[in-house]
């Protein structure tokens, strides 16, 4: 890919509390403010690319409602069933090809159900783990993720209080005003996990607008430069790649997005990381796994803490839209940062980490 | 400008659903390793796979990212395209802009079985469509039946003329060992099969089907360092329009496909296609859909599928064979059967065909099309290397 796609509009709506809106009005509001911020016109749109995981959103066969909401009605289009992040890598593969000059790229997390948005997901979730094992096991991502954090205790690798701290100190990213007692007090969902301990999801859809460096430079407001951009997609059952190194997929994902942006030491080069963690467990793995050693503490997830601000399939681009108001706000023509997100349908198993090289303009 | 090319085709026989013995990923893990043998690559050399999955109508859901980890090829990115009927066509349309994007150099697309498992796939399919429609109990085929009602409604089509469009697909059928239905019938035999939702009768839709297909796609620089003559993919786009009744003008029409046919064949530089294709792999799930693609994809006149069918220019030694594989009719597997379009014509202009060989093939479009009202429409046109693409 010689000349980096440029990401110039941004669209949200959520993620936070649930509202009554339908999954095709909340996408057709998102898309439109994305559209509107990148001051273009649905008549210049290329292709449109929608993420969304059908059985997580109470949906099936989504895509029939959500394109053409997402500026996908009479123009390319397609949708994958993934994390956002990957949409955005297919998008931006998508003009770096010649194949657009404009493409919209839609993550979409808005499940059906208004009651507990956790038990909802691990209901999904344990449905989701039977291709994954062939038979039903009762596991979900919660269960898992559980056993990956019990791994690391028993392992010496952590205790439940340095967790608890852990999560603490994230939670306070947010603004949220408490203390490792209280991570510890909050009711246990996969021992050692408690629910202040694992990401819950909310409802949420994030557009952005792509455009080619240069139909970019016609437009009112060129933000970021998809410097590089790299996938790595976890072990499933037929390894255990995702109970012993489960933040191997954002490792892969990383050294990839950096060889494609020449970033030969991503510690030197980077100024902030939005990502994302499904448990407090995996957040120094991860971490660990982006090679960015030596950041300052208050540049990892600046905006909502790595357990915070999750929409599902739209945490992706959720991740993408923080990183580019980091840069925005602090940062300088040339800046740096990543933004990292994964799915976890079924936890470590089988999931798929992106992580998103963004040089401001 | 870098160009895909597709390097290597696999494919299992198809089987009726509910007799498959194999798992979906066994058959997957078939199809994938009988493309590289075919393509004479090696696993190791696959950067990327690019699955597709049908969430609501499988019995299971995310299953393409499980499937992708038992190919046995490795932790490589996985890309899940999930767009209904369209889903198989798309797979190779995100290939090619991964690697003519400079990023991948060799990506496979696997198209699983969509309905194995599944008991009683009318009732699947019902309920899934009541998720965007009303709850009327209606499902693809009713879709279909409106549309086909229409179209004969409008051009005076009458029943024995969508029997021939069976009569032909078995006939090419029985040629083709990765069929499922591949006896020869009669138009008699077809009028015989009970109804569907009129005009649609058994005899007239495809069948439940199981089978997997993999294609390896590569730079068509790599392509030419393995073992098959190359193809290259000269275009291929997709498109969707509201999926809504109210937003059809014509139910007799494919209108969808007449515009996505358009920008296709301006980006091939095909002017004429009855002239500048040589072969046509077209998802025609219902019989009647094949003459209304007919005339989307301007081989005739609208109105006119039925006599252009009668001309014999689509049967195997025709000007223009269309579906020589099948088609849909002969076996329908989902996925599966929406990227085998695009292994069939593949095959053909390798001179390798897996049914009836189209003489001197240079030049094929492949195709597949699906979701609500069949909105979503996926088209694109291979030729085979003229050694000038990067």
């Amino acid at each position: 890919m010689t000349e980096r796609p440029v990401l110039v509009g941004i669209g949200t709506v959520g993620p936070d509390a649930f509202d009554d809106r339908a999954i095709d009005e909340a996408t057709f509001a998102a898309t439109r403010a994305a559209l509107h911020d990148a001051g273009v016109s649905k008549s210049d749109v290329d292709i449109s690319i929608v993420a969304s995981i059908d059985v997580f959103d109470g949906q099936s066969m989504s895509n029939g409602i959500t394109t053409p909401a997402a500026a996908g009605w009479l123009t390319g289009e397609y949708r994958v069933e993934a994390d956002s992040g990957i949409a955005l890598v297919a998008g931006a593969a998508a003009i770096a090809s010649n194949s657009a000059e404009v493409a919209v790229v839609v993550g979409v997390h808005w499940p059906a159900s208004v009651g507990d948005a956790l038990q909802f997901a691990t209901d999904a979730s344990s449905v989701s783990f039977e291709p994954a094992v062939e038979r039903a096991l009762g596991l979900s991502a919660v269960s898992a993720l559980g056993l990956h954090a019990a791994r690391q205790i028993v392992t010496g690798s952590t205790t439940r209080d340095e967790m608890a701290v852990a999560a603490a100190r994230d939670a306070r990213k947010r603004g949220a005003s408490v203390d490792p007692a209280d991570i510890l007090a909050a009711d246990t969902v996969a021992w050692p996990l408690t629910r202040a301990m694992v990401s819950v999801a909310d409802a949420g859809v994030v557009a952005v607008v792509l455009a080619s460096p240069m139909r970019a430079r016609m437009l009112r407001c060129p933000r970021v430069r998809l410097l590089g951009q790299g996938v790595g997609t976890g072990g499933s059952s037929m390894n255990d790649e995702w109970f012993h190194d489960p933040a191997a997929s954002t490792r892969r994902a990383a050294e990839a997005a950096y060889r494609r942006a020449s970033i030969a030491t991503p510690s030197t080069s980077i100024a902030a990381v939005e990502m994302t963690a499904p448990s407090i467990a995996l957040l120094e793995p991860l971490r660990t796994a982006l090679m960015i050693e030596g950041l300052p503490e208050e540049r990892w997830n600046p905006g909502r803490g790595a357990l915070g601000g999750a929409a599902g399939a739209a945490s992706g681009l959720a991740r993408v839209a923080d990183a580019v108001r980091w840069l925005d706000e602090h940062g300088e023509t040339g800046s740096r940062a990543v933004a990292h997100a994964a799915d976890y349908p079924t936890g470590p198993f089988a999931s798929s980490a992106t992580v998103h090289v963004l040089e401001r303009i | 400008m870098r160009r895909a090319a597709i390097a290597g085709v696999g494919m299992t026989e198809s089987v009726a659903a509910h007799r498959q013995t194999y798992s979906r990923a066994e058959l997957c893990a078939a199809a994938t390793h009988a493309a590289l043998e075919h393509a004479g690559a090696s696993a190791g050399s696959i950067e990327a796979v690019v699955i597709g999955q049908i969430d609501g109508l499988e019995p299971t859901s995310v299953g393409g990212r499980h499937i992708a980890q038992q190919l046995g090829i490795g932790p490589v990115p996985v890309f899940v395209v999930s767009c209904g009927g369209a889903t198989g066509a798309s797979l190779p349309l995100v290939a090619n802009h991964l690697i003519a994007s400079g990023d991948y150099e060799s990506v496979l697309c696997v198209g699983p079985p969509t309905f194995d498992g599944v008991i009683d796939f009318q009732r699947t399919l019902n309920a899934v469509y009541a998720a965007f429609d009303p709850p009327l109990a209606m499902g693809a085929v009713h879709y279909g039946a409106v549309m086909v009602a229409n179209y004969q409604l409008r051009y005076g089509l009458d029943d024995e003329d969508i029997a021939q469009v069976v009569v032909k697909a078995h006939h090419h059928a029985a040629a083709n060992p990765y069929a499922h239905l591949r006896n020869p019938v009669s138009v008699a035999d077809v009028l015989a099969t009970p109804m569907v939702a009129t005009p649609l009768r058994v005899g007239t839709v495809c069948p439940v089907s199981s089978s997997a297909a993999a294609l390896l796609l590569t730079t068509t620089a790599q392509a030419r360092e393995l073992r098959n003559p190359v193809v290259q993919v000269s275009a291929i786009e997709s498109m969707a329009d509201s999926g809504k009744p109210g937003g059809r003008r014509d139910f007799s029409a494919l209108d969808n496909l007449a515009l996505l046919a358009r920008r296709v064949y301006s980006k091939a530089g095909i002017a004429d296609p009855l002239s500048d294709l040589d072969v046509i792999e077209m998802f025609s799930p219902y019989a009647p859909f094949e003459l209304m693609q007919y005339e989307a994809l301007g081989l005739c006149a609208p109105g006119e599928g039925a006599s252009f069918l009668r001309t014999g220019a689509t049967m195997a030694g025709g000007g223009l064979p269309v579906n020589p594989s099948g088609g849909p009719l002969c076996g329908n597997a989902g996925v599966a059967a929406e990227l085998a379009p695009f292994g069939y014509v593949a095959l053909q202009l390798m001179g390798q065909a897996a049914s009836f060989q189209v003489a001197d093939a240079r030049r094929g479009a492949a195709h597949s099309m699906g979701s609500n009202w069949f909105m979503c429409q996926a088209f694109g046109v291979l030729d085979l290397d003229n050694g000038t693409a990067e």
